[in-house]
């Protein structure tokens, strides 16, 4: 059940993932410090990586959007690529839990929210 | 906040993890027979030995206990504001955004939509949105019907998975103009 992979790699990876779904501003946590993965050579604020954890390995990725698409859309988006990403990354730990957290919305400009 | 919890639970650990050392060297030095180290524990069970039940101390410490435990319960029980609230499940999956961002959204959502709210305040709780508005000296009577709807407006589009409830209030104030 071991894998090469470290868990401050699949972060980075989490965190390129989730950046280039279509809607996501950044990924970060809603308060700094607060949600990350730490390793050695860095760390990778507002993805925390559960390789072991009891339910099966899991992600939690948090993401600052901007506000235009439904945003369950957005979330599900974000999840199935983190998802698809980490079964290629690590097939020895798949399958994976993915939680999406909106931390916070963008507002760029007047919003339209009709 | 967090990490203030972190640190107190970490200075309370290392406090209980001295104390419990504590108690094991004086436990040890009460079964070799010698004397204690910090505990005065011939004074402490000289004292116990003469208190009675009706102990005016004993009362006041009691009563003293029992207030710290009820208004400890009553923090464990009071609602607080929810950490996040749960968007509508795709495919049995939910996703989940934090209340600082509904309150930004119905905020921006509020001051867009009408051009007499000066001002626009909201309170995400976890069953419900408080708005506070600031109206211009102009605004009619009507702008707590007006308001409400579109606060509603911008939760359905959030697709917030609970319906919140929503209150406005009204507040006129002539020195703050948009």
């Amino acid at each position: 059940m071991t894998t090469s992979v470290a868990p401050l790699a699949l972060a980075r990876l989490v965190a390129r993932v989730a950046g280039a779904c279509d809607g996501v501003e950044a990924v970060a946590p809603a308060l700094p410090g607060v949600a990350a993965t730490h390793g050695p050579g860095g760390r990778v604020p507002g993805v925390v990586v559960h390789p072991l954890a009891p339910g099966g390995p899991s992600v939690t990725v948090h993401v600052r959007v901007s506000l235009g698409r439904p945003l369950p859309a957005v979330a599900d988006e974000i999840r199935r690529a983190t998802i698809e990403a980490l079964a290629q990354a690590d097939p020895d730990r798949a399958p994976w839990t993915v939680d999406v957290h909106i931390a916070d919305v963008v507002l760029a400009g007047p919003a339209s929210l009709s | 906040m967090r990490a203030l919890d972190r640190l107190l639970a970490l200075l309370g650990g290392l406090a209980l993890a001295g104390l419990g050392a504590l108690v094991a060297i004086e436990a040890g030095l009460r079964a070799a027979d010698r004397d204690a180290l910090v505990i005065p524990r011939r004074r402490w069970d000289r004292s116990l030995s003469d208190l009675e039940w009706t102990s005016s101390t004993l009362e006041l410490v009691a009563i003293i206990t029992i207030a710290a435990g009820a208004i400890l319960l009553l923090l464990q029980v009071a609602p607080r504001r929810p950490r996040r609230l749960a968007l509508e499940s795709i495919d049995g999956r939910a996703a989940w955004i934090t209340p600082a961002g509904v309150r930004r959204v119905v905020e921006r959502a509020v001051l867009d939509a009408h051009d007499d709210v000066a001002d626009a305040r909201a309170q995400v709780q976890r069953r419900r949105v408080r708005v506070k508005a600031t109206v211009v000296a102009s605004a009619d009577d009507g702008a707590p019907s007006r308001i409400g709807p579109t606060v509603a407006a911008a939760l359905d589009a959030l697709e917030v998975e609970r319906n919140l409830r929503v209150r406005v209030r009204i507040d006129r104030n002539q020195d703050r103009v948009r």
